[in-house]
């Protein structure tokens, strides 16, 4: 009997104490957070997918240019029962909370954001530290990139830093948009601490220490903190002698060319490359015979390079982009593989000259240079004192600078929203002439988002929606 | 000593009888009174106390009484030497022992032992309530049984078939008929949305594997290896309180299976064989060529016409297709165009005779053998028991090409030593299942045999002149359904899954003190499956529709190994009027699943049809899948005088399933029962034979989910950095978000019960009432959006089952007849209380038809568009008083307009259209008994539950591109020709909203089905013991002969979805078989 009692202890004992390991048990044949996460390279692979989360659809892939373009005076949605009138109602702020564009684009923003934010909550994993703080930065640049979209998109949002569950989330709260503003801009002086001046070689095309001040720069002019704004673009800005290498290319159709990725005038872009599979990109609708504002087009000075930027090309019947967005398809994948350019000199020099003349109109000086530099590259006349006389009359000309300069290019709305001027724009538009209302500058949140959340005190629709 | 054995009075049948032993000195006395004293136990050799005894002397004169102690003792001290006597016991629930005309010797040797027989349908059945038995008399909880007599006498492929309609409140589903196919068994409803509702199944002790996954093409059955003759009795633990015992599985209800063990006596050989012929218990009566020939031009001209009329043309039915293709500005040479009339129905609406006119079901299905024979032999000495039995099935399916063959053997061996006692049981199962894919929809890549034969046109033959299959309709033009020739495709592919099976259990129990015994137990179940398909050359190609094409090859290997391991210390004491039982354990359960898949092409030829042989391989996988579960348990079982019952059991569970935060659950419960019928104060009230009130209280838990749930999965999400275009660079994001604080989905429970019998047993009932509520249920709910994702699997939500359960049995003697009849209603009702904030969530089942899950309504609503009827004329389509239907014209359906805004559109005019769920669930089964004659019937019955036959879209839709059920022929032709008023116009191209999922698609899924009929004769023992034989008893058995219901598809027990939120739907389905047997029961 003695022994019995012993064999059974012993083996409560042995049963009981592999009790931890026996019930943990990682997958083996699917790559989960339980097995991820877990060594220097796991960190690169998530790095490389929250770079990856840039080419989705409802992202630089499709979606934002509807929600920041096809929304602003520029171009008008010519396919108003396309998934019936989704992006037309965008178009034409007829665009209501269960909006499937609003919608999937909030979601992949956060999607994205999470991406980053496991990257930075595992980052201990990378033993590099250089590596490790390249990684890091990475990732803030590119979550202060999504919350800047976020913001700009709705306004007040729930700021999400760390990996949070189900339940976690459901207590977040609209954040103002002064405390995600904070956010962005502590990611973004980390992310320059962090990263490199320039990637060469196989990691060209990831964000570099310039990229971070380029967008730092745009996050500060649209909360009009010049001087701050100044402060970070005068490291960007001499032409040739930046740090950077940064400098406008002498042909502007140079920029966009698909032979000529990477170029001196690009600070940060959406890279794809149409002969892997999943790696290129279809034509976006807008891209293919745009219905572009005809006041802008005859903007132009006769002699602008950039005009003929608008024409189209014929690809094939079907395929006729304009020629900013001109390509090939692949063969094979039957996809084009234009880069989508985020950031780029000429929008430094821009928005310096814009930060000087709001500190201050000086009818000599960098503004001027800068915004002439712009002009002549593209064989614009140049404006002079004589012309520009005053602040409010540069201030005009260096909007409409970058209406000429970025057409397509996904910040023709938000140009519009940061200077006041979208009602007035939309009522003068060329295409179909739309009174909108202030309310009417960020979207709704998703209606999906509201009813999970419902916290109509803390998280709140935006009024009139 | 001597023993004297007394026979038994035969009162109702022959399993009811009482044997008696006893034992007594032979030494003569002439003294005038002395002792006789006597024992009392059960079968089992459990002393009874409190049994009455009547001693009357054979010649009426003297009448003495006693009652036994606690000891099961009684003593007698006025018994006159020399003296006969006649004693009658009794004890409720037990059957009366008499010992008649026992001569009283001299001195104190006067002894006797009685052993009593429990009354089978009442009270005192030994039941199986998990780790452990019980007298069904001591049972607090709710556990319905059955019992080898039950499930031996007719035949049966398995257990299921057995259980259909037996047990109230166990629901057993058989979706599809496919020889060795599985079934869904529903005890008390559907209490989960996501997570399974399979029941745990307990064999020998033993929980299988819950592995469901894919064997042969379908959800193999796991009971399927187990013999059904070798099955003891079946145990189901409903309540809460009974299933608790089995903690975070016991939700859904548990299945404890027991099979037969040795007794110790000489060898008892059986054989139990049956062997008959399955047919298909229903065709679908469709349309012969002229008829289809008919839809076709109709349809077609319906098409033109519509077209026409867009355009403000005119036009004749009898223009030709070259006129049609002018006046409607199409290409010359474009034959792909669904207003053309096809030339192959020419000379069918010409009634041109002796065309082809192929009756493509007449076709598939076929006349089909099945065979089953057991061969088990059993028995043992004082120390040694064993019971081995082989097994051989051969089921050939009702549709060519499909089969099940099986071969089983069984050992069960018990050994005592001394304290110890060891035992094993171990089952040994090697299948074979020929597989058709005969589920979904005609024309998908499974390539359904049966649906494709619904759809495919009579116009063309089976073969070619030359035999060999004609393939012509996959290549019709004219948008006609290209339907790959069903017989062909059934003859020609082969896909075969080679299945072994091992389950056993060894044990060793030693008792270390008297009454305290420690047992270990190791189980294993083991399976392998191995798949081979092949799909050969001469099949037309997918694309091309040509033969020969490319030959396709898949091999698949899935292999389950599940083991556990139990320790237990039970300890069962009986002190004066105080019982106790109690039980302690932990256990340590863990099974994993290998699993490959292989699909290759370019093989040469079709004559070696191995992977070795192809060239280039398509598709690969190969994934291992664990789970492990980790338990503590404790239960006390507390009598007081027989007839107040407590018992209470808790059981602590820790899984690999759930998230670190909350891998363990603990699952309390208690019950109480009262035998009323043994108090005083209801001895006098005589109809009443028996009482017992029960209440129970448990918590129980579901952790039928994926093995990894509470990770995150991650997918590929590659980028291409690097000068020019860039180079691809590897990226793996979360595709699936996490969730740590994943954990059981639990139930907690009530159940009440009452159970009488009246007239001496004559009439049982047991009427149970149950309140279920499952909370935290594992819900794929939409989550925040700012999380990253837009649905996480999280423990969110209540859903509330509340039933009733009624079982009435009853025994009579009608002269020589005696007459069991049994019947069972369930009631179940189930609402869902919350779903986490959300208010509804809807699903699509096979992209067509919609169901919504909402709060306050059952789980899994029909949500549909409601048909009103058909627009008769164009008054009706203009008068506001009916909904708009954008495009209908007269002959197209109108619809409720649900929304009230005027114009029906197919999302905001939905509304909730029915449910599978049945009201209530009844079944019926009697039983007469004359002499050597045995005959017996059983109903089983569902009522109010609806189906969604969307096979329908196709073959009546009117449509005529695939063939049509003979119900189209009284389609909508005019207003004064308005057909049956359910069937819309033929038109190729419906307008209107005709062919979106609404109640016209919708069946009422009520019926009442006969499933079996048996007549029996077992010979007079008299003859049989010249050859030595014990028992043969002969039957036939028509099985599913009748079935009585609406239902317009095959079988109304259909669901080709597993997915709980989408049950209900066919899509094509194996019919029913209907089968007549030949058996034979021998033993010797």
């Amino acid at each position: 009997m003695k022994h019995s009692i012993v064999v059974i202890t012993v083996l409560c004992v042995i049963l009981m104490s592999c009790k931890k390991d026996f019930l943990t048990l990682t997958p083996q044949s699917q790559i989960t957070d339980g097995n991820f996460y877990k060594t220097s390279n796991d960190i690169t692979q998530a790095v490389t997918a929250s770079y990856a989360a840039l080419q989705s659809g409802s992202m630089y892939g499709g979606h934002f240019i509807t929600l920041m373009e096809t929304r602003s005076d520029n171009i008008e949605d010519i396919n108003p029962g396309g998934n019936a009138g989704r992006d037309y109602n965008i178009d034409q702020f007829l665009a209501k909370a269960d909006n499937g564009a609003i919608r999937e684009s909030w979601l992949a923003l956060y999607n994205a954001i999470s991406r980053c934010n496991n990257i930075i909550a595992n980052i201990s994993v990378v033993s590099d530290a250089t590596l490790k703080a390249q990684y890091e930065g990475e990732a803030k640049f590119l979550r202060a990139l999504h919350y800047f979209n976020i913001v700009r998109l709705w306004g007040n949002a729930p700021l999400v830093l760390t990996p949070i569950s189900a339940s976690e989330a459901k207590k977040q709260i609209r954040n103002t948009t002064i405390e995600v503003y904070g956010a962005i801009e502590a990611d973004l002086k980390a992310a320059i601490t962090a990263l490199p001046t320039s990637f060469t070689g196989t990691n060209t095309g990831r964000a570099t220490q310039g990229a971070a001040k380029a967008l730092l720069a745009k996050v500060l002019l649209t909360q009009k903190k010049y001087a701050e704004a100044i402060n970070i673009l005068k490291d960007l800005v001499p032409a040739t002698t930046n740090v950077y290498g940064y400098r406008l290319l002498p042909n502007v159709a140079d920029v966009f060319s698909v032979s000529n990725k990477n170029n001196a005038e690009i600070i940060f872009a959406v890279k794809y490359n149409k002969a892997i599979v999943g790696q290129g990109h279809g034509l976006n609708q807008y891209f293919n015979q745009p219905s572009i504002d005809p006041l802008l087009t005859a903007a132009y000075n006769n002699t602008d390079t950039r005009k003929d930027l608008l024409n189209t090309v014929t690809v094939n019947a079907n395929n006729k982009p304009v020629k900013k967005y001109q390509d090939t398809f692949d063969p094979s994948n039957n996809t084009l593989g234009n880069d989508y350019i985020i950031l780029r000199y000429a929008d430094v020099l821009l928005m310096y000259a814009e930060a000087l003349n709001e500190v201050g109109y000086s009818s000599t000086g960098d503004a001027f240079t800068y915004l002439n530099a712009v002009r002549a590259r593209a064989n614009a006349t140049t404006y002079t004192s004589a012309t520009l006389i005053n602040q409010l009359d540069f201030k005009n000309a260096v909007l409409l600078e970058r209406r000429l300069e970025f057409p397509l290019e996904l910040h023709r709305w938000f140009d519009l929203v940061r200077t006041n001027t979208a009602i007035t724009a939309l009522q003068n538009s060329g295409l179909t002439k739309i009174t909108i209302q202030p309310f009417q500058y960020i979207y709704p949140v998703p209606q999906d988002e509201i009813n999970v959340m419902n916290n109509p005190v803390g998280f709140p629709q935006n009024p009139q929606y | 000593m001597q023993q004297l054995k007394f026979k038994t009075m035969k009162k109702w049948q022959l399993l009811i009888s009482c044997f008696l032993l006893l034992l007594a000195t032979t030494k003569a006395q002439t003294t005038i009174s002395t002792n006789v004293s006597g024992t009392v136990t059960t079968e089992t050799g459990e002393l009874l106390n409190g049994v009455s005894v009547k001693i009357t002397s054979t010649d009426n004169k003297t009448t003495v009484a006693a009652t036994t102690n606690e000891k099961g003792i009684f003593t007698i001290t006025t018994l006159k030497v020399g003296t006969a006597y006649n004693f009658t016991f009794n004890y409720v629930g037990y059957e009366t022992g008499y010992v008649k005309a026992f001569t009283i010797k001299e001195g104190n040797g006067n002894s006797l032992l009685v052993r009593l027989k429990q009354t089978a349908s009442t009270l005192d059945q030994v039941v199986v309530v998990g780790y452990g038995t019980q007298n069904k008399r001591d049972v607090s909880t709710s556990v319905s049984s059955l019992k080898a007599a039950d499930i031996n006498n007719f035949p049966a492929t398995g257990l299921d078939k057995a259980l259909t309609g037996k047990l109230a409140g166990v629901q057993v589903l058989q979706p599809g008929g496919a020889p060795g196919a599985g079934i869904a068994i529903l005890v008390r409803g559907r209490g989960t949305i996501t997570a399974g509702s399979d029941p745990l199944y307990v064999v020998d002790g033993v929980p299988i594997s819950d592995n469901s996954s894919d064997g042969p093409g379908f959800k193999v059955n796991p009971l399927n290896a187990i013999n059904v003759n070798d099955i003891e009795s079946v145990d189901i633990l409903k309540d809460a309180s009974a299933s608790a015992i089995y903690g975070s599985r016991g939700a859904n209800g548990v299945v404890i299976i027991t099979t037969k063990r040795g007794k110790k006596d000489k060898p008892v050989i059986a054989l139990n064989s049956y062997y008959g012929t399955q047919e298909a218990s229903k065709k679908i009566k469709m349309m012969d060529a002229y008829e289809y020939a008919d839809l076709i031009y109709e349809a077609r001209n319906a098409t033109y016409f519509d077209l026409l009329a867009d355009r403000g043309l005119t036009g004749s039915v009898s223009d030709d297709n070259a006129t049609r293709r002018l006046k409607l500005g199409a290409a010359a040479s474009n034959d792909n165009l669904n207003y053309l009339m096809p030339p192959e129905i020419f000379p069918y609406l010409n009634k041109q005779q002796g065309l082809p006119n192929t009756d493509w079901q007449n076709e598939i299905f076929t006349k089909a053998p099945m065979q089953n024979h057991t061969i088990s032999v059993g028995g043992g000495s004082e120390n040694i028991k064993y019971y081995i039995s082989t097994n051989y099935l051969d089921q050939q399916g009702i549709v060519i090409n499909s089969a099940y063959k099986k071969y089983g053997g069984r050992i069960n061996v018990d050994a005592n030593y001394q304290k110890l006692k060891l035992g094993a049981s171990i089952n040994y199962n090697f299948g074979v299942y020929n597989f058709l894919p005969t589920e979904g929809r005609f024309n998908d890549a499974t390539e359904n045999v049966i649906s494709g034969a619904l759809a495919a046109a009579p116009f063309y033959s089976v073969y070619k002149a030359d035999g060999a299959y004609n393939f012509d309709q996959a290549r019709w033009l004219f948008q006609q359904a290209n339907t790959n020739n069903p017989v062909g495709l059934a003859m020609l592919k082969t896909d075969k899954t080679f299945e072994t099976k091992l389950l056993s259990n060894l044990f060793a129990e030693y008792e270390i003190l008297k009454d305290l015994k420690y047992k270990v137990s190791f189980g294993a179940d083991i399976s392998n499956y191995k798949r081979d398909a092949f799909r050969p050359s001469t099949l037309p190609d997918f694309v091309s529709k040509l033969a020969p094409s490319n030959p396709i090859g898949n091999y698949r290997t899935n292999s389950i190994t599940n083991w556990v391991v139990e320790n237990t210390l039970s300890f069962n004491k009986k002190l004066g009027n105080h019982s106790i039982k109690s039980i302690a354990g932990f256990s340590a359960q863990k099974e994993r699943q290998d699993a490959s898949n292989i699909t290759a092409t370019g093989f040469p030829n079709d004559i070696t049809q191995t992977l070795n042989a192809a060239t280039t391989v398509t598709a690969f996988s190969s994934t291992i899948n664990e789970w492990s579960l980790i338990s503590g348990l404790a239960r006390l079982q507390y009598s007081f005088k027989n007839k107040y019952l407590l018992s209470a059991a808790v059981r602590t569970d820790g899984s690999s399933r759930f998230g670190n935060q909350n891998k363990w659950g603990y699952f309390p419960s208690a019950s109480a029962a009262w035998i009323v019928s043994d108090e005083n104060f209801m001895k006098p009230i005589k109809t009443v034979s028996s009482l017992k009130i029960r209440a129970s209280y448990g918590v129980t838990g579901n952790f039928q989910i994926g093995n990894y749930g509470s990770y995150g999965l991650l997918s590929a999400s590659n980028y291409v950095f690097g000068t020019g275009s860039g180079t691809l660079n590897n990226g793996l994001a979360l595709s699936t978000a996490s969730n740590k604080e994943l954990g059981w989905e639990k139930t907690s429970a009530v159940n009440l019960g009452v159970e009488i019998g009246l007239f001496k047993e004559k009439l049982h009932a047991t009427v149970e009432l149950y309140n279920n509520n499952t909370k935290d249920l594992l819900l794929n709910v939409p989550v925040p959006l700012n999380t990253g994702f837009s649905t996480n699997l999280v423990n969110i939500g209540k859903v509330n089952n509340k039933g009733i359960e009624i079982t009435l049995a009853s025994t009579v003697n009608i002269g020589a007849i005696t007459l069991t009849n049994t019947a069972n209603y369930s009631k179940n009702i189930n609402k869902v209380i919350d779903l986490g904030g959300a208010n509804s969530i809807i699903t699509r089942a096979q992209g067509v038809v919609d169901f919504i899950t909402q709060v306050g309504k059952p789980i899994a609503n029909f949500y549909t568009l409601v048909q009103t009827g058909i627009f008769q004329n164009q008054a009706a389509i203009a008068d506001a008083k009916n909904a708009k239907v954008p495009g209908a014209k007269p002959g197209d359906f109108m619809y409720k307009d649900v929304n009230g805004d005027g114009v029906i559109d197919n999302t905001n005019d939905r509304e909730i259209t029915g449910n599978y769920m049945p009201k209530f669930t009844y079944g019926f089964s009697s039983q007469a008994q004359y002499k050597m004659i045995d005959l017996s019937v059983s109903i089983q019955g569902v009522y109010g539950n609806t189906i969604a036959n969307i096979n329908q879209r196709h073959m009546n839709s009117a449509e005529g591109y695939a063939n049509n059920t003979t119900e189209v022929l009284e389609r909508w032709r005019s207003e004064t020709n308005p057909g049956n008023g359910r069937i819309a116009r033929a038109n190729r191209a419906h307008r209107g909203f005709n062919a979106v999922s609404s109640t016209y698609h919708l069946s009422d899924g009520s019926y009442l089905r006969v499933r079996d009929i048996t007549l029996g004769v077992t010979l007079p023992s008299k003859i049989l013991a010249k050859a030595k034989i014990t028992n043969l008893r002969c039957y036939i058995t028509a099985q599913n002969p009748i079935t009585f219901t609406k239902y317009n598809s095959y079988n109304p027990e259909v669901s080709i979805d597993t997915n709980p939120l989408t049950p209900g739907v066919d899509y094509g389905s194996y019919p029913l078989a209907r089968s007549f047997f030949f058996g034979l029961n021998l033993s010797f």
